[in-house]
């Protein structure tokens, strides 16, 4: 058994079920950021928590990315740090397909350009910072601390080296969350991306916030 | 450490970047402005200094864009405001412009840590530019894809009539084909290749007339030379012979022009319709008309007008036709004696026997009854004509089986020659009936 299949045996029950409910309502304000902004019903799954390594991360994103394999992947990235609580990398992903349908939705332009224009990459960028820095902004107010971001970063790629950035040993905490617009079928998840440290950090500040 | 250095450095930076950058401390003051700033707002950083950012410009900002510098300096949170969501937030114009037309934004707030807490960057882009090339790609992209629209729909609609004429094609009764100027078979549907004898692989190498009979080739290429160069309607009955069984078959064969978008003629579009039946009892027809039933010789109308024929061209061909004027002796008293049959048996040989004694391009005719008349398409000299009836006598008087019995019988013959005897039809076959006579009389 690895230190990281140890890590999350450490916690108990109780205590991934506090994070998963965490996450719900951080996420939960997100979705319905999003919502607002392509002024249509999304529908959310419940969170599920996962302590995954980046290979396991990947076979993962194979049902992210659906029946359509060939579609590549649309992540939008922060990074955010809590002082010495933790630290991660926040990230959105929808497949590339669904992030053009979401931004010309909402710019109201149906012109058939393949490839997303500079502009149009800009735009996702602030519709993918405005849903992250709800959701940490949620975050921050419930553990009543501090967690400063950078500024989003887009990028489009195959699921297999949207991650390259983490090394091979970094434990991916992964709370994931459907995001579903019905009328246009597009799903987006949402990843946090934290190394052992930041998992017991971010699990601390959890055990104060619901008191175990 | 202090933050005035800091500042201090930003400035040099500030200064030279192409971009906005304006620095809001953590009360949300003014504390860098750097020269784009000034430039694109008309304001100097002396003029804003610790003014807040709503108070700094000449005219209202973007509400949202105070919401996230509130966010900035209170949560620590970076914002991005897209051009495309927020396109001019800013008062901000182009250097040398007096208009009030806005320039193209994009804006990225920052949260920087400093000793006396979060501080605010704010960084503006000019992206007019991107935008303009964007709008230009987007226009392209449309007219291309109408374009593509209005090819499709005519690819469609090209599909649709050439699809309809290969149906029309396959179904038609008759035979559809195309030639070049050459007459090499561009298109041809399954019904003309049959009728033409030609296989699928020889389409494209052969011509059309490539299986056209012998009797017929001559004639055709002949027409079809001419009609080409006219460039007019071909319309024509030939034969096809098909090369797998020499089958002979009458078709009618009709085509037209085939003009280029330029007015040329291309080459030629046609059917073929088979008439070889209705060709066929034409024929027959025709050859009835001219016969005689009982022995297949030539009948009288036929022979006259035949004559008649010959006689006009003489000159022309330079021949001397003549005429032999036949009747059988005591025809009657086999008749009599043996019955009609018998007589008609007498008849039909004498036919076969003149046909085999006489040359391929003398006319035989029964005139009637039991006369014959013969006409000698050319006759070298009068003095022949002894000679020929001689021969004809002979034959004739040669046994002949009736069945029952052998009989044997005599022809009287009377000719007339062309031109010592006559030069029109009915003196010189007045003239060969006398003379016919004559011989009969002097025989008995």
């Amino acid at each position: 058994m690895t230190d990281d299949k140890q890590l999350f045996a450490d916690f108990t029950e109780l205590q991934l079920d506090a994070l998963a409910e965490t996450f719900n309502l951080s996420l939960g304000e997100a979705a319905a950021v999003f919502s607002e902004m392509v002024a249509e019903p999304i529908e959310l799954t419940v969170p599920t928590v996962k302590i995954l390594r980046r290979e396991e991360l990947l076979k993962e994103l194979g049902k992210v990315q659906g029946a359509d394999k060939v579609d590549r992947l649309c992540a939008i990235n922060q990074h955010f740090d809590a002082g010495d609580a933790f630290h991660t990398d926040t990230m959105l992903v929808f497949p590339e397909q669904g992030s053009l349908e979401i931004v010309r939705k909402m710019l109201g332009d149906g012109t058939s350009i393949d490839q997303i224009t500079e502009l149009e990459q800009d735009a996702l960028a602030e519709i993918g910072n405005i849903i992250i820095n709800s959701c940490m902004s949620s975050l921050a107010n419930l553990f009543q601390t501090t967690i400063e971001g950078t500024l989003p970063v887009v990028k489009t790629t195959e699921a297999a080296s949207l991650f390259d950035p983490y090394i091979n040993s970094d434990v991916i905490l992964i709370a994931q969350i459907g995001m579903t617009m019905s009328t246009q079928n597009i799903s987006g998840y949402m990843l946090f991306i934290m190394d052992v440290a930041s998992v017991r950090g971010f699990m601390a500040q959890v055990q104060r916030l619901f008191g175990i | 450490m202090n933050s005035q250095p800091a500042i201090d450095m930003l400035n040099i930076f500030a200064e030279a970047i192409d971009a906005g950058l304006i620095v809001l401390d953590d009360q949300g003051r003014i504390r860098l402005w750097n020269r784009w700033v000034e430039q694109f707002s008309r304001r100097s950083f002396q003029e804003v200094a610790g003014l807040g950012l709503t108070e700094a410009f000449a005219a209202p900002i973007d509400r949202r864009i105070a919401m996230g510098v509130r966010e900035v300096l209170d949560l620590g949170l970076a914002r991005l405001f897209a051009h495309a969501l927020h396109p001019t937030p800013f008062p901000l114009f182009a250097i040398g412009d007096q208009s009030t037309t806005r320039i193209k934004q994009s804006v990225k707030l920052k949260p920087l840590k400093t000793p006396q807490g979060i501080w605010c960057l704010l960084q503006i882009m000019d992206v007019t530019e991107v935008v303009r090339r964007e709008q230009l790609l987007r226009q392209q992209s449309r007219q291309l894809s109408d374009k593509l629209e209005h090819i499709s729909a005519a690819q469609e609609q090209l599909f649709r009539s050439e699809q309809r004429f290969r149906e029309l094609a396959k179904q038609a009764p008759v035979g559809i084909f195309e030639v070049d100027l050459q007459g090499v078979v561009r298109f041809a549907n399954d019904r003309w290749l049959k009728m033409a004898g030609v296989t699928p692989d020889e389409q494209h190498v052969v011509r059309w007339t490539h299986n056209v009979a012998d009797e017929d080739i001559a004639r055709i290429e002949r027409a079809w030379s001419s009609c080409v160069q006219l460039e007019g309607h071909f319309a024509e009955e030939l034969r096809y012979t098909d090369p797998a069984n020499g089958n002979i078959v009458w078709v009618r064969l009709e085509a037209s022009a085939l003009r280029g978008e330029d007015g040329n003629l291309v080459g030629y579009i046609g059917t073929v319709v088979d008439i070889h039946d209705v060709k066929e009892s034409a024929i027959k027809n025709e050859l009835k008309a001219s016969q005689d039933v009982l022995t297949g010789l030539y009948n009288r109308e036929y022979l006259s007008s035949t004559l008649q024929q010959a006689l006009k061209t003489v000159e022309r061909k330079q021949v001397q036709p003549a005429v032999l004027f036949l009747d059988l002796d005591l025809f009657k008293e086999i008749n009599d004696e043996y019955g009609h049959e018998a007589g008609d048996i007498v008849l039909r040989s004498v036919a076969r026997r003149l046909k085999r004694t006489l040359r391929g391009d003398d006319v035989i005719a029964r005139f009637g009854g039991d006369e014959f008349v013969v006409m000698l398409a050319d006759v070298k000299s009068p003095e022949d004509l002894p000679q020929i009836a001689s021969k004809v006598r002979m034959a004739i008087s040669l046994p002949i089986n009736i069945g029952v019995k052998h009989v044997t019988i005599h022809a009287s013959i009377g000719w007339a020659s062309y031109p010592h005897d006559g030069v029109e039809v009915l003196p010189l076959l007045r003239l060969a009936d006398e003379r016919m006579y004559l011989d009969k009389r002097g025989r008995r």
